[in-house]
């Protein structure tokens, strides 16, 4: 098995997050996120599987 | 106590000295000294040296050592030896006396006690790669110097150390914990944020996996979870997850501090012990790929006796080529693992034109998915995907590239 494809996308502004979420959802990824303590700015991870990417 | 008279004063400062004598020869910077086993008028000089003290040991070559190679012919072989971690703490009670024999404001006191005095600090940061490496080379010297290995030997082992070097220098600096606010530039100009770490946590002990979206898509959404060993049992329905999330199919792990249980906290933040899973695979394969060099270099060798014409058997051949050839795929796993889509958020009007292109009126278009795709291959943006190419920063000019390919003005 392929090993899964990971992605992070930091320092989103509050205002965006919901579009890269989206993207990153519409791109087949499981999406993870978390408001970043410091800068009140978001992480996105995202992840998917090699066989389900293309 | 006071001493009235300055004579008296003196005396005490004398005989103190005398005292510390002892500490004073601690802090002696230079001797020198002899190894035993050879005549005086043969035996050559090893020098002790401050930090606090550092041998540098001498000892005549073996003439045997250098029976095939007279061009390097040496009389003396030097081995350094590695300086101590940190600097030894001599506070000498001569100093510390001083306060009962001087009173306050008296000038030599001061200065004396400045004198006598040393802090302890630490030389300079060690990390474990470096321990070894300076205590290994040493001993390396050593068994050198000792007639217990030969010059082809020491330069084996002193090969073999380069490697052993890159490698555990490379697993220490991809550990977050050893990397703390540091940046750790990847492939493509990718900025790899090594403190920033991903971990999902199951507080309460509740499964991780869970149902992460109500509204998520089909399929029951399997939630990805860097945790190899989620705790299991517990409330959530969801099926626990692993790195490979197979029914991704847009399900999403809202993740959030106060997020009540069953839930998935995620803890992103500097300087945690957590791996974010990329990173331990890449240490995974260069430890893996550390542990194969040898053998891979003795079978390089024996393939290349092959191709001079010594027999070697057929299986022998063919094992070592597996090897040679798992050798090449792991290094190109290595090379992939350092380089993860990472990025930090930036967008601009070509962002959004890719975007209204991908999803007109906000539905997805599969036929320009395709064209996206197409135009990405051509712009080799390499292994990211649409959403980070459309978000990224750092994917700005390849961002444009791809637009460009479009003909989406925004981009031009």
């Amino acid at each position: 098995m392929a090993d899964p494809i990971l992605e992070l996308l930091v320092d989103v502004p509050a205002d965006q997050v919901a579009n890269v979420e989206q993207d990153f959802k519409d791109d087949d990824f499981t999406v993870i996120k978390k408001k970043q303590q410091a800068s009140g700015k978001w992480s996105v991870a995202a992840a998917k599987s090699a066989e389900n990417s293309g | 106590m006071r001493y009235r008279y300055p004579f008296a004063a003196a005396l005490a400062t004398a005989g103190a000295l005398a005292l510390s004598g002892c500490g004073a020869n601690f802090s002696t910077a230079y001797r020198t000294y002899s190894l035993e086993g050879t005549a005086s008028s043969e035996r050559p000089q090893s020098i002790v040296i401050d930090a606090k003290q550092r041998a540098i040991l001498a000892a005549p070559a073996n003439a045997d050592a250098f029976a095939n190679d007279s061009a390097h012919k040496r009389d003396v072989f030097v081995c350094a030896e590695p300086s101590p971690d940190a600097l030894s703490a001599i506070t000498s009670n001569f100093a510390a006396s001083l306060g009962g024999v001087f009173g306050p404001g008296e000038e030599v006191q001061g200065a004396l006690a400045s004198a006598f005095s040393e802090v302890a600090g630490e030389l300079g940061k060690r990390n474990a790669t470096i321990q070894l490496l300076r205590d290994g080379l040493y001993r390396q010297c050593e068994a050198y110097m000792n007639g217990l290995i030969d010059k082809w030997y020491y330069e084996e082992i002193a090969h073999k150390y380069v490697n052993a070097m890159v490698t555990l220098l490379a697993v220490e600096q991809l550990t977050p914990s050893a990397t703390k606010a540091q940046k750790v530039s990847a492939a493509q100009g990718a900025t790899v944020r090594a403190g920033t770490n991903i971990d999902v946590n199951t507080p309460g002990g509740t499964t991780p996996g869970a149902n992460p979206s109500p509204s998520g898509g089909a399929g029951g959404g399997t939630a990805a979870n860097p945790n190899p060993n989620p705790p299991a049992g517990g409330a959530g329905g969801g099926t626990a997850a692993n790195p490979n999330p197979q029914t991704g199919g847009g399900a999403q792990a809202e993740a959030e501090a106060t997020s009540p249980a069953p839930s998935v906290s995620v803890n992103v933040s500097e300087g945690t012990e957590s791996i974010p899973s990329h990173v331990s695979n890449a240490v995974k394969t260069m430890v893996t790929w550390f542990l194969t060099k040898d053998t891979v270099d003795f079978c390089l060798r024996e393939l290349s006796a092959e191709r001079e014409g010594t027999l070697r058997s057929s299986a022998f051949v063919e094992a070592c080529q597996k090897i040679v050839l798992q050798q090449v795929t792991l290094q190109a796993q290595i090379a992939s693992a350092s380089s993860p889509g990472t990025g930090t958020f930036g967008i601009d009007e070509c962002s959004g034109a890719l975007r209204s292109f991908w999803k007109p009126g906000g539905i997805v278009s599969p036929e320009n998915r395709a064209k996206i795709q197409n135009a990405m291959t051509e712009a080799q943006t390499g292994d990211v995907s649409l959403a980070l190419l459309i978000n990224a920063e750092e994917l700005t000019e390849k961002r444009h590239q791809v637009g460009a390919i479009l003909k989406l003005p925004a981009c031009s």
